[in-house]
């Protein structure tokens, strides 16, 4: 044989596994034409994924509406779909605010993005050893991820360490890390790596000398899309919707995450309602709290960009597909 | 190997936890107070071993932490720091440094900078956690260090504010001198009160007011007295909650004998909520009451503390037209009325008798008054030629009522009368109550409080806004706190109380 | 037989390079759980004293310094009125939404599956997904707005029909139905992502096999599509019942207003009550205490579960 490299070897074999993969598709094509459902069990599931749909956008929209709404239509008729008055002025309040709203916007985004990055390399790395047949300190990491499932210090220990021990507080780091790896992660990519991932290549390429990493890198990963994609798609919901980071640990306004700072107005409100205590200086604050309209154009804000993100990843599931299982 | 590998784990984690532990242990400095008398409430009277070391030299500029809640950090917090430490380097050689906690994070973020006894200087609290915090430790005993250290400050806030401010006898706090008594009162939409001609000025109970109002609900035809869940509160303002913060329980504050009661069960409470509910059933409160979140900003009559040149400053902006305040009941003094704001100084500060000099400074210095209150000289807020202020924006988010005194903040230039004038006679004429100092420690009847206070929040709502029926609802309610131990805190804390005040 | 000798084989393996390949690659995910999750873990003990602030010293030293007091702390949290009723809706609650959570979702993964048009289907997908964007906060105003008493859309239809309006948040009666319902439409988008990633996940040729056998199109799910998806529904199975006695916050105390009179026995959860506690600024020991007691009786239940079903499927086990 000619000396063929290691990496040659590799590439070989993906591309046989494309090439199968390509074929299988088409096979499968094929006799999905055989395997259709009927046409009028299509359109009746049609109708019952449009209803749904649509109950889960309505609200959507209903909230929408009221953030278009004159504050004194609300008073007068109350939440209705069809705003009597109209006025963009909640919107007008938010374009006033754009400077720290957009200074907000780019901290999400930074956050989520390098959150999602390290997120999804911590998980599926750990996903993986898990799914390993045969492992040393198997049994020792399945307990060490499974532990904190159950088990957690709670809001004060966790501040001590990352404050006083980690020095992270008022940093970037703090709104990053400790959210990367949640064990519910783990364990996902663990079941679909143990379901998806046959021995048999992983052990032809041991023979063929490559060190874990190397398998992980060139072969595991690429066959992995869908669950990429789904461990991704988590680490950004939650990175994009998390508040309380920052609530307990940022002061900096420049590190103030869209969320946070959206929700910061909410609560305050909540605050100031509940408070009745603070007597009159407190209620002062009440009169210069955004309107009920704003509150809603603020929910607008904080679920559009992540409603468009959306879109992007689904690609990802639906590609994951042609590339797809190895046979045999 | 299983086990081996459990053991693994378990020392793992151990030695962790060990080394955590140790690390923290040694890495806060501080004097060495003997374990023993660490260990000894600290709300303990006398235990001055807890009394930092002593101020170094007045060379030396120190740097104190100021933690209160207001709207987030101000926009120009970094010039304003600037120009605010040059003056305060001066006067008495401190640098502030202040972090501005938004209200929303305020609950949260002030539980873990005490819990976690974090370094700060100066800590703002209020009634919610004040006594729970003292009991934990967390607040420096400054009895005798502001009759020696300041005694300006001492002089400057009338003798009953400062026992409210204390526990046991001993003083934790310096309070906010500013509407500091209780004076509840009656808000009217003057236009509309008005056209029907009502004579609000003469009203000043609830019986009074109550046809009024059924006129004007008519007349309208929407209600007009709007609430929301939190209820009217006023209907029971005279009796003090003994530090409890549990509502059936209190004494009334003008009653010699301190004797505990059942606060629902009085007759004069009880015929107050009877008016609600008739209001209530008359249309006069929205039929909702109960279940909203908030008010809504407008509503053609209300109740609220404050003082009544208020209607002319605060409360015609928050209803949007004008309006004008009569008051209801009594201006009275209590534990509650003054721990609305105060500042507390950390027990392990390092430079507590610097802190408390800047919070003498506060009070007294209006300069750094106003630099607190409306923000920074010449970019927030100019001085006029007559000595009053004017403000060039609103872009100012801490809260003036967190700081100190109200009484030498300079008056604004857009109103011919100073309010605070009003405020402090209200204060000087206020009535102090009979439990002024007096905090019902708990602490050994905790089931049976948390018990109690989980039935009353649940009778709540309907019980203050008038949505049921007084007399049978409080019945039912306290058929339930009874078997929740009601007797048994009332008992302790008439034991408690008989002690004191021996 | 054979396979406990399999197992004591297994224990006697030496290290191989493998071994260590493999631990290197999980060793960064290894630093990270000990500095996140089991650094903090010493806050467990703080269920067990009675903390008290060392003046000048950190939060490590009082801590060590406060008294113990056993179990003191969940005593509190046991003997409190409401504990009975409390464990009764966080259980009851969670069973349902774990049931409904496995069986709606699948279903309409593999009915979403089965649409010709790949494009509507993604269209559904992400608008189905919509809810889980939401917050809670937003949504309680939303269903406010069809559940006041006197403006909402309930209400006014019921008028229009010529029928009595409802005082909803004070009509204990439907809460249960509303709650569910308001759960199932948040996390049903969501679910369904999961369990069709699994699905397209399937192998073609096995449905291709099922086709010339003549399989309709419930047997083909019933047989080949159920199966696959099996091990994902399993370790979700588990995994909510690892969190049963925990509650969506959310969900109970924001959507019903802050949980009134009326509703409080029937929408009362470990979580809304631990909340009220911190309101009260409970000190921090039975807090943690009550954290404690479910992270606990979670440990349990989740322990029997995984028990369980690895005696019916040992594959499936996740530990």
């Amino acid at each position: 044989m000619g000396s063929k490299t290691f990496n040659d070897i590799i590439r070989d074999r993906l591309d046989e596994v494309k090439r199968n993969n390509i074929i299988a598709k088409r096979e499968e094509e094929e006799a999905n034409k055989l395997n259709r459902i009927r046409k009028p069990t299509n359109l009746i599931f049609n109708f019952i994924f449009f209803l749904c749909s649509l109950a889960c956008l309505i609200p959507v929209v209903f909230v929408f509406m009221i953030s278009i709404s004159s504050e004194q239509s609300l008073a007068k008729y109350g939440y209705r779909f069809i705003p009597k008055v109209f006025s963009s002025v909640s919107y007008r309040f938010l374009w006033n605010e754009r400077d720290v709203i957009f200074n907000a916007l780019g901290i999400s985004t930074l956050v989520t993005a390098v959150g999602t990055l390290i997120g999804v390399i911590l998980t599926t790395t750990m996903g993986y050893v898990l799914s390993r047949p045969v492992f040393k300190l198997k049994s020792f990491f399945t307990w060490m991820v499974f532990v904190p499932m159950i088990f957690n210090g709670g809001m004060v220990a966790q501040y001590v360490v990352n404050a006083n021990m980690l020095k992270l507080k008022d940093t970037i780091w703090v709104l990053v890390l400790p959210l990367a790896v949640s064990s519910f992660n783990v364990i996902i990519s663990k079941t679909f790596f143990k379901s998806t991932i046959p021995d048999s290549i992983v052990e032809s390429a041991k023979i063929d000398g490559a060190s874990q990493l190397n398998i992980f890198i060139r072969i595991v990963l690429p066959i992995s899309k869908p669950v990429l994609a789904t461990i991704a798609l988590f680490l950004t919901f939650s990175y994009w919707n998390d508040w309380f980071q920052s609530s307990l640990y940022i002061t900096n306004k420049k590190l103030i995450s869209l969320q946070a700072l959206l929700n910061n107005i909410m609560r305050n409100i909540e605050y100031i309602a509940n408070n009745p205590d603070g007597g009159l200086s407190l209620q002062q604050y009440k009169t210069s709290m955004p309107s009920e309209s704003v509150r809603m154009a603020i929910a607008i804000v904080i679920v559009v960009p992540i409603a468009c993100v959306y879109p992007f990843f689904q690609k990802y599931f639906i590609s994951g597909l042609t590339i797809g299982a190895v046979k045999g | 190997m299983r086990r081996i590998l459990k053991k693994l784990t378990a020392v793992i984690i151990g030695t962790a936890m060990i080394c955590s532990l140790a690390a923290c242990g040694k890495s806060d400095s501080g004097t060495k107070a003997s374990t023993d008398a660490v260990k000894k409430e600290s709300s303990e009277a006398g235990e001055s071993d807890t009394t930092p070391k002593a101020d170094k030299s007045s060379d030396e500029v120190v740097t104190l932490k100021w933690a209160m809640v207001g709207g987030g950090m101000p926009n120009n917090y970094d010039a304003w720091k600037e120009h605010i430490d040059a003056y305060l380097e001066e006067k008495i050689g401190v640098n502030i440094d202040i972090e501005v906690v938004s209200w929303g994070d305020w609950g949260n973020r002030r539980n873990v900078i005490v819990n976690t006894n974090e370094e700060y200087d100066i800590l703002f609290t209020n009634s919610d956690t004040f006594t729970s915090d003292v009991r934990l430790g967390a607040f420096l005993n400054i009895t005798d260090m502001v009759k020696t250290v300041t005694p300006e400050l001492y002089d400057f806030i009338p003798e009953y504010y400062w026992q409210a401010a204390g526990v046991e006898g001993q003083l934790f706090a310096v309070p906010t001198y500013k509407d500091s008594s209780r004076s509840e009162y009656f808000i009217w939409d003057e236009k509309l009160a008005d056209s029907y001609n009502i004579d609000y000025n003469n009203m000043h109970t609830l019986a009074d007011v109550k046809d009024a109002l059924i006129t004007l609900t008519e007349g309208e035809g929407t209600p007009a007295y709007l609430l929301s869940g939190q209820g009217e509160d006023g209907t029971f303002m005279e009796y003090d909650q003994i530090g409890a913060g549990l509502f059936p329980l209190g004494v009334k504050y003008n009653d010699e004998t301190r004797t505990v009661v059942s606060v629902f069960e009085a007759e004069d409470v009880m015929a107050q909520f009877k008016i609600m509910h008739e209001m209530y059933k008359a249309g006069v409160i929205n039929s909702d009451a109960a279940t909203l979140p908030d008010k809504p900003s407008y509503t053609a009559f209300g109740a609220g503390q404050g003082w009544s040149l208020a209607a002319k400053t605060t409360w015609n902006i928050g209803l949007g037209v004008d309006a004008v305040a009569v008051q209801w009941g009594e201006t009275i003094v209590s534990n509650d009325s003054v721990r609305g704001s105060m500042n507390c100084i950390s027990a392990s500060s390092k430079n507590p008798e610097k802190a408390l000099e800047f919070l003498q400074l506060v009070n007294t210095d209006a300069y750094l008054r106003d630099s607190l209150f409306y923000g920074l000289e010449g970019d927030n807020w100019d001085y006029t030629e007559d000595g009053k202020i004017h403000r060039n924006h609103l872009d100012w988010t801490m809260a003036g009522y967190t700081q100190g005194t109200f009484f030498i903040v300079t008056p604004l230039d857009d109103t011919e009368f100073n309010q605070w004038d009003e405020v402090k006679e209200l204060n000087e004429k206020a009535k102090p109550s009979v439990m002024l100092g007096f905090d019902f420690d708990y602490t050994s009847l905790a089931n049976e409080y948390a018990n109690c206070m989980e039935i009353f929040n649940r009778y709540r709502s309907e019980l203050l806004t008038g949505t049921a029926e007084p007399e049978s609802t409080v019945k039912a309610m306290m058929k339930e706190l009874r078997a929740a131990g009601f007797d048994t805190l009332v008992e302790e804390a008439q034991k408690q109380i008989d002690e004191t005040f021996k | 037989m054979f396979r406990k000798n399999e197992k004591k084989k297994i224990k006697r393996r030496r290290w191989t390079r493998d071994d260590t390949e493999l631990a290197l690659l999980g060793f960064p995910t290894f630093v990270w759980y000990v500095l996140f999750s089991y650094l903090p873990m010493f806050g467990l003990i703080i269920a067990f004293k009675n903390y008290k602030i060392s003046a000048g010293r950190g939060f490590l030293y009082g801590l060590y310094q406060s008294a113990w007091v056993g179990l003191e702390n969940f005593r509190f949290f046991v003997e409190s009125n409401s504990f009975i009723m409390l464990l009764r809706n966080t259980i009851l609650y969670n069973v349902v939404f774990i049931a409904l959570g496995l069986v709606i979702p699948v279903t309409l993964a593999i009915m979403i599956s089965q649409l010709y048009s790949k494009r509507r289907s993604k269209v559904y997908q992400t608008a189905m997904f919509f809810p889980h964007f939401m917050s809670w906060v937003v949504i309680s105003y939303f269903v406010y707005a069809f559940l006041n008493p006197d403006k909402g859309v309930m209400n006014q239809i019921l008028a229009y029909y010529g029928k009595d309006t409802i005082m909803w948040y004070s009509a204990s009666k439907y809460w249960p139905f509303i709650l569910i319902f308001m759960q199932v439409w948040k996390t049903v988008g969501y679910s369904m992502v999961v369990y069709l990633a699994s699905i397209t996940g399937i192998d073609g040729t096995l449905f291709e096999a099922a086709v010339i056998d003549g399989a309709t199109k419930f047997q083909q799910a019933r047989y080949i599509t159920i199966p696959c998806v099996k091990p994902i529904m399993i370790m979700m199975f588990i995994l909510s019942v690892g969190r049963i006695f925990y509650s969506d916050f959310g969900l109970f105390y924001q959507v019903t207003q802050r949980v009134p009179n009326s509703l409080y026995t029937t929408v009362s959860t470990f979580d809304t009550y631990i909340f009220s506690a911190l309101q009260l600024n409970v000190p921090i020991g039975r807090t943690a205490a009550a954290s404690m007691f479910q992270s606990v009786a979670c440990c349990g239940t989740i322990l029997i579960a995984n028990w369980i079903v690895s005696k019916i499927d040992a594959d499936s086990a996740i530990i």
